[in-house]
């Protein structure tokens, strides 16, 4: 019991009587830790993170009817979609399809959903505003240019089919590089009144989180008559991509986290080697190797713990920073990170320690207290 | 003097030296690897991120407009305008020629196998092509499509008859490699029927029905020599700014000094504006799905690096600083010594502050060698090519490793001004 008293004692003593040397430690300490928490939280996090940028690639998924039909109806789409985790479905935007005239010109005209437009494709360049009602359409930017219109403008448009017809505002002008480039593009009902096609889609494209794996997965499992196919040019890629931005951030994040731990240990180791003076004292009044080598420990614990505990704080801080700055979100916390930045600031200031002390404990008091 | 103090000083406390150099090295190490990394690392994801496929398509420009339909049908247009094929080495004769990657003309048209409407394009698969400069380049589906899953062979470019099927369409017609089927083609001649040998069966993940066959063959057979309808681009580009917002808006807007800046920086708009400009009569466009995302996650990797970088530098120079001070502390006796011996304070910081250059210089140099091997391995491993020298960053690594142990003697500068020599040498 006294033993013990006595032991807590030098442990207080140690912490608080040195007190520039051993913010020191405590500093290199904490620096470690919080480079540890920092490193670990963001790694962990970059996967999803880096899925959700991906998908501004665009539709990884799309859905087409059955060979035998032309049209999907909206509620068989819904079904389809609705076996999917809603966490993982960032949109999926149906697509209807005709031939329409204007004025001299046949082009072709799609109906779709803009809100969702916005969620699959944000790659869409709209000049002007996107749609906000059924009466206001988009052009795209050959099909602007051929039929001269520009936003702001209203046009007639005739369903080829049926001779329906309907007069619409400009408010945009799409551009895309691809077909959408040729084309009008109404809301989903409009252009399903306009074709006759009420509640029928010819294509609808989705954009889903996962690997290439999980989305050929979800899609052979599916039990429907729908054709449901990855967009292999996309899963693939981002399969790809995603491997190698991993695997280069987890070798940084080696590289830093080694060379910070050897940076740490052998500053603390640098701290004990100035007390030889303090071990040789201490042998001279008695005290065995076992007692000191546990003293220096409890007292590298407890700059550990201290160290840790403040590094984590920092380095969930600084985590939070990269997160907003690179993907603009909050890094998740993770609980398993704490115990994990603990137990490596311990271990490192207990290796930091018992390394010199191993050569201070051969030293001969009498020859040390001397002074050399 | 001075010197014999430095020299001796490193003799006699060559461990404690010793230790010294080895933290600033592995301080070194850390930013001279990640520096280089990151400042290697905007080609090499760029690299990476083509395989989305080509960014840029060269269109001839049209009169009417084409009615496609994704997923239902293709028009095939009466009076389709070509690019000549003899104009295509052209690409690579831009300004940003290094750039061009690689890329993939073709030419279709709609065939019928059993009175069944089948697509049927034209394509190179791995051409060798001699360019006006007397290089030669490998281009073709087998470089750009990346995600193309051929099971068998490619066929040759040149004008056999072998065709890649589609997955989905070898199924309907039952056919496997090996194999010959006809097709009718309809050509202003009027219509032909001609025999193809399937040497592939290729996987390419939508629209899993249509036929590739060479390009030569198709315009042998189509009475169209040296025609092809659109050429796919795939360019190394650099992500966009307001600059390229700017003149994406309105060329004109630019002044000639900002045209010149455009003209000249690698933007896929203005490799864009090159190609129409080699090429006349083309119309050259963003593919924006793959152009923009490109830019996008490009800008993210490099931020996100960057930011790992700079937690590297605060990492080190801690660490550095850390040991600077901790070594002054640690000498307290000594400083007292000099102090009684009658030296001033400057001498005693400025024999620090040599020591502390001394083994920055040392440390960083160090460092600087293993943190580039480093480098070679992140390389290799993870993007299996080296990373380039960047000279710039062995300054950094050096100014890093000298100027903070110097910052880290200067802060402890306080501590040997207030040393008391009879305090420290008594011992208390």
């Amino acid at each position: 019991m006294l033993k013990l008293r006595m032991y807590l004692r030098l442990l207080k003593r140690a912490v608080t009587k040195r007190k520039s040397r051993m913010i020191i430690s405590l500093l290199a300490i904490s620096l470690g830790a919080a480079v540890i928490s920092a490193l670990v939280s963001v790694y962990y996090d970059m996967g999803v993170k880096m899925r959700k940028e991906l998908r501004t690639y665009g539709a990884n998924v799309v859905v087409a009817p059955s060979p035998k039909n032309n049209f999907i109806s909206t509620r068989e789409l819904e079904s389809v979609m609705d076996t999917l985790p809603k966490d993982n479905l960032i949109g999926y935007a149906p697509y209807i399809y005709g031939v329409v005239r204007t004025g001299d010109s046949r082009l072709v005209a799609a109906g779709t959903d803009f809100t969702q437009v916005k969620k699959v494709s944000p790659y869409w360049h709209v000049q002007g505003q996107w749609p906000d009602s059924d009466n206001s359409i988009l052009v795209g930017i050959a099909a602007a240019r051929q039929l001269g219109v520009e936003t702001g403008d209203s046009i007639v448009i005739m369903a080829e089919e049926n001779k329906q017809w309907l007069k619409a505002e400009v408010t945009g002008v799409v551009e895309t590089g691809g077909t959408e480039d040729n084309q009008i593009i109404m809301s989903l009902n409009k252009a399903q009144h306009l074709f006759d096609k009420k509640g029928k889609i010819n294509i609808s494209y989705a954009s889903i989180i996962g690997d290439a794996e999980t989305v050929e997965r979800w899609t052979n499992d599916l039990e429907s008559d729908l054709r449901v196919e990855p967009v292999k040019k996309i899963s693939q890629a981002e399969g790809k991509i995603l491997e190698r931005i991993r695997s280069l951030v987890y070798l940084v994040v080696i590289i830093i986290l080694g060379s910070t731990l050897l940076c740490v240990t052998t500053t603390a180791m640098a701290m004990i080697m100035e007390r030889r003076q303090e071990i040789a004292l201490k042998k001279a009044l008695g005290a065995d190797n076992k007692s000191i080598i546990y003293e220096f420990l409890g007292e590298s614990t407890i700059l550990g713990l201290l160290g840790g505990a403040a590094g984590w704080a920092i380095g969930f801080g600084l985590a939070q920073g990269i997160g907003l700055s690179v993907f603009n979100s909050l890094v998740s916390f993770r609980w398993q990170v704490i115990p994990a930045v603990l137990a490596t600031a311990v271990i490192m200031s207990c290796v930091a320690c018992l390394i010199p002390i191993n050569k201070a404990l051969s030293v001969e008091p009498a020859v040390t207290l001397k002074g050399e | 003097m001075f010197f014999r103090m430095l020299k001796k000083s490193f003799l006699q406390g060559k461990k404690n030296k010793l230790l010294a150099i080895v933290t600033i090295a592995f301080g070194a190490t850390l930013a001279s690897a990640v520096l280089s990394v990151s400042l290697d690392i905007g080609d090499k994801v760029n690299k990476e991120l083509k395989s989305y496929g080509a960014n840029l398509i060269v269109k001839p420009e049209m009169e009417a407009l084409p009615l496609d339909m994704p997923g239902i049908k293709i028009d095939p247009l009466a009076d389709q305008r070509y690019i000549s094929e003899d104009e295509l080495p052209n690409i690579k004769m831009i300004f940003w020629r290094n750039n061009i990657l690689g890329f993939v003309p073709s030419l279709s048209t709609s065939v019928f196998i059993e009175e069944q409407e089948v697509k049927l394009t034209g394509t190179w698969f791995n051409k060798k092509m001699v360019i006006p400069t007397g290089e030669t380049l490998r281009t073709g589906a087998k470089s750009i499509k990346t995600w193309w899953d051929v099971n068998g062979n490619w066929p040759a470019d040149n004008n056999e008859p072998e065709a890649l099927v589609q997955q989905k369409l070898a199924q309907r017609l039952n056919i496997a490699n090996g194999d010959k089927f006809a097709v009718t083609l309809t050509t202003e001649q009027g219509r032909k029927t001609s025999q193809l040998k399937v040497v592939g069966i290729v996987s390419t993940g939508s629209n899993e029905g249509g036929i590739f066959v060479p390009l030569n063959w198709l315009q042998e057979q189509l009475g169209k020599d040296n025609q092809v309808q659109q050429v796919e681009v795939s360019a190394l580009t650099t992500p966009e700014n307001a600059l390229a917002r700017k003149a994406a808006m309105d060329l004109d807007s630019l002044s000639s000094d900002e045209f010149e800046t455009w003209y000249c920086t690698a933007y896929v708009d203005s490799i864009a504006y090159q190609i129409e400009e080699a090429i006349p009569g083309v119309e050259a466009k963003q593919l924006r799905q793959v152009a923009q995302s490109e830019g996008k996650v490009l800008s993210k990797i490099q931020l996100l690096m960057a930011l790992l970088t700079v937690v590297a530098l605060i990492s080190s120079i801690l660490g550095i600083s850390n040991l600077m001070t901790a070594s002054v502390l640690e000498r307290s006796k000594e400083i007292g010594l000099y102090k009684a011996l009658g030296a001033n304070n400057l001498p005693v910081i400025y024999l620090f502050m040599a020591e502390a250059l001394v083994i920055g210089l040392i440390g960083g140099l160090v460092g600087y060698g293993i943190g580039f091997g480093f480098a070679q391995i992140i390389g290799k491993s993870v993007f299996s090519s080296t990373i380039a020298f960047k000279p710039l960053v062995i300054p950094i690594v050096l100014l890093l490793s000298t100027g903070v142990g110097i910052l880290g003697t200067i802060s402890a500068m306080g501590t040997i001004v207030k040393l008391q020599p009879a305090e420290v040498l008594h011992g208390r």
